[in-house]
């Protein structure tokens, strides 16, 4: 590639890594173009070429972009890109000298790890459900409504008190075989609970015996799992985002 | 950001989902709302509604995020 083509090609960026890191033969990625590496001292970035095409979000291209991303973590946990980043080879160079600091701490903090996930769904309705708990519409009489109302404040603070529980059963459980984990809990929806943990190599089949066993104890929850996926959760994405421009 | 599961939940019980739905969906949920994000152009377009439905709110959300990303660097 000549230095002049370096500002125009245009390649579809997958993930960053340490430029120790291999990538596996005739790896391809979307419009089954080969994957390589674009290094910059000690951090490289994997990325395939784009032409004109638009890279369109579809089952195809999300899937291309796992399956990349997938073949590189076998070999050292990778920092992911967002799916649909699309840079010029300057760029991506750019990118990878000018935040070289803060890439090198965010692949020290997942190295050895991988990222599983947790979700629960409960079979507890939301509150709107729940004849008690519907709301108090302000056209009933003073004290029918006031008794709707209680009970709406009451059932919802219940239903975070029952959910606030539940995040911290799980995450005692998890504590001992994961690095780092991040909960989301909705109280009032059906996928009441969202771990996404980053978990040590050595420590997976420990991190997954466990959630079989949070499985077992609470068979009235639907427990959906996956992974092990490359970091996404832990890429702190959204910092690097507001750093950039202020998103808030 | 909404998750790509929570349209799911709504409209059908993730009992009737198949494994293979369920495998797109957390895809979706990881690949679509979180990783590395670089200021560069992002230039995806939204076809192919044979995602499960799911995901077109997520979708739409993310191609917003990337439009805004390319307007707020084309104003500096």
């Amino acid at each position: 590639m000549n230095g002049d083509s370096r500002f125009t090609t245009m390649l579809y960026a997958y993930c960053v890594t340490r430029t120790k890191t291999e990538s596996p033969r005739n790896l391809t990625g979307l419009f089954d173009r080969e994957v390589f590496s674009i290094t910059a001292g000690d951090l490289s970035a994997f990325a395939s070429q784009l032409s004109d095409e638009p890279v369109v979000v579809s089952k195809h291209s999300v899937l291309t972009h796992q399956k990349v991303v997938g073949s590189l973590l076998e070999a050292a946990t990778p920092l992911p890109f967002r799916f649909g980043t699309v840079v010029t080879q300057a760029d991506l160079t750019s990118y990878l000298v000018s935040r070289r600091k803060s890439l090198l701490e965010k692949l020290a903090a997942v190295d050895g790890c991988v990222e599983m996930s947790v979700k629960i769904i409960w079979q507890q309705p939301p509150v709107d459900d729940q004849p008690e708990l519907q709301t108090a519409q302000p056209s009933l009489a003073g004290t029918e409504f006031l008794r709707r109302k209680s009970a709406e404040l009451s059932g919802s603070q219940q239903l975070i008190h029952v959910a606030d529980n539940l995040a911290a059963w799980l995450k005692l459980l998890l504590e001992p075989s994961v690095s780092q984990i991040h909960l989301t809990v909705r109280p009032t929806q059906r996928l009441v609970l969202s771990a996404d943990c980053l978990v040590p190599r050595v420590q997976l089949q420990r991190y997954q015996s466990t959630v079989e066993a949070a499985r077992s104890e609470r068979p009235d929850l639907h427990f959906l799992t996956s992974g092990p996926w490359a970091p996404y959760s832990f890429a702190n994405i959204e910092l690097e985002f507001k750093s950039q421009f202020g998103v808030s | 950001m909404s998750s790509p599961f929570d349209q799911v939940l709504i409209t059908s019980g993730v009992e009737e989902l198949e494994q293979s739905d369920l495998s797109l969906l957390e895809t979706l949920d990881h690949v679509l709302n979180k990783g590395l994000v670089i200021a560069g152009e992002i230039t995806i377009s939204v076809a192919d509604v044979d995602l499960i439905f799911l995901g077109l709110n997520v979708l739409l959300s993310s191609v917003e995020t990337a439009n805004e990303v390319v307007r707020k660097r084309s104003s500096e």
